[in-house]
């Protein structure tokens, strides 16, 4: 029997209802990304397509999750891990070694206008962070997560969650009041 | 900094990100999805079995290969039995008659020869063991019987299955 190239309907409903929940956690799952990549928009955009692409064909699935979030949030992690290492091994063989750049409004005059200069300075402030404390503080404080779901996000233990984000907090604190100052 | 401001700030920043939309990111996502797998001359389910009756088949003739190459070499011990029972000891094969046999495989038909010579283990099977062909015209079997034991390596085999019987 041929098989048809359109999906039967069960999987256009299930797709539809897969699309129905990433919905509901987009916002999140874009600033998790935007943490992942060290704040850098194209590769946080390609880390979330790519995450909506494991949940499309399936490798992901998302209706059977008992907690959406924290499972887009881990694939998107195995994927930003991913593209990172395809990255550093290309970047070693072929010498195109090329680290992610943070996105900070500035360069761009009419962002830089759009964006008021205390978010740009926290954004600045932001991009200095090393990553997992990047990634436990937008966890925790952009999206409202607690430490233990932050930990299971990072695919941390609580305990190193918890020492990245007061070493984070510090970090942050310390910065945005150079910033201040200068 | 008191907590409560660092997360106002960083809740301005979260607000003031502009974030792509779902329905264009969603899309351009389905737009990624491998070609490969509706286009494929052969679906997957059908591809795992091809591909594994395929693995399975080239086991199989290897296997048969291994076997037949296994049984040329029981062909060669049972020739060899052929001289006499194989319980027998050195001593008794190395004081038979010369004799003929055939080897399959070969496409010749070979004699092979057992000289009487010392029965020790270490030169016993190494000089009693002789092959020469009866199909040269003129040639003397014990006079060929060197070149063509070099030659066919039959009598390393032969010689393997003795020694083991030792």
């Amino acid at each position: 029997m041929k098989r048809s190239p359109m999906p039967l309907p069960n999987e256009m409903g299930k797709k539809h209802d897969a699309a129905l929940v990433a919905a509901t956690y987009h916002d999140s799952l874009y600033q998790w990304a935007l943490a992942l990549s060290r704040r850098n928009k194209q590769e946080a955009l390609g880390i979330v397509q790519q995450t909506y692409l494991e949940v499309i064909e399936g490798r992901a699935n998302l209706l059977a999750a008992k907690d959406p979030r924290a499972f887009l949030f881990g694939v998107a992690r195995k994927i930003a891990s991913s593209r990172f290492r395809r990255r550093s091994i290309l970047g070693r063989i072929l010498g195109l070694a090329q680290p992610l750049q943070a996105d900070i409004p500035g360069d761009n005059p009419e962002e830089a206008a759009a964006t008021g200069e205390e978010v740009r300075k926290v954004r600045a402030a932001l991009a200095e962070l090393p990553a997992r404390q990047l990634q436990v503080v937008t966890l925790v404080f952009m999206e409202g997560l607690t430490l233990e779901e932050a930990a299971i996000s990072m695919g941390v233990s609580i305990g190193s969650a918890r020492t990245h984000y007061h070493r984070g907090k510090k970090r942050l604190a310390t910065l945005l009041k150079e910033v201040h100052n200068a | 900094m008191p907590k409560g401001e660092l997360e106002t700030l960083l809740k301005k920043v979260r607000h003031a990100e502009p974030i792509p939309g779902f329905e264009d990111t969603w899309r351009q996502a389905e737009t990624l999805q491998s070609p490969k797998r509706n286009t494929s001359l052969l679906p997957r389910r059908v591809l795992i079995p091809v591909a594994a009756a395929a693995i399975l088949a080239l086991l199989l003739v290897v296997g048969i290969q291994v076997a037949l190459q296994s049984n040329g070499n029981d062909q060669i011990l049972t020739v060899q039995n052929g001289i006499g029972d194989p319980s027998q000891s050195l001593a008794r094969l190395t004081d038979m008659e010369p004799w003929t046999g055939k080897l399959d495989g070969l496409g010749t038909e070979w004699t092979f020869g057992f000289t009487t010579g010392e029965n020790t283990e270490n030169d016993a099977v190494d000089t009693s063991v002789m092959v020469a062909s009866t199909s040269l015209p003129g040639d003397d079997m014990y006079e060929s019987q060197t070149d063509f034991l070099l030659d066919l390596e039959i009598p390393t085999s032969i010689r393997a299955e003795e020694r083991n019987r030792l």
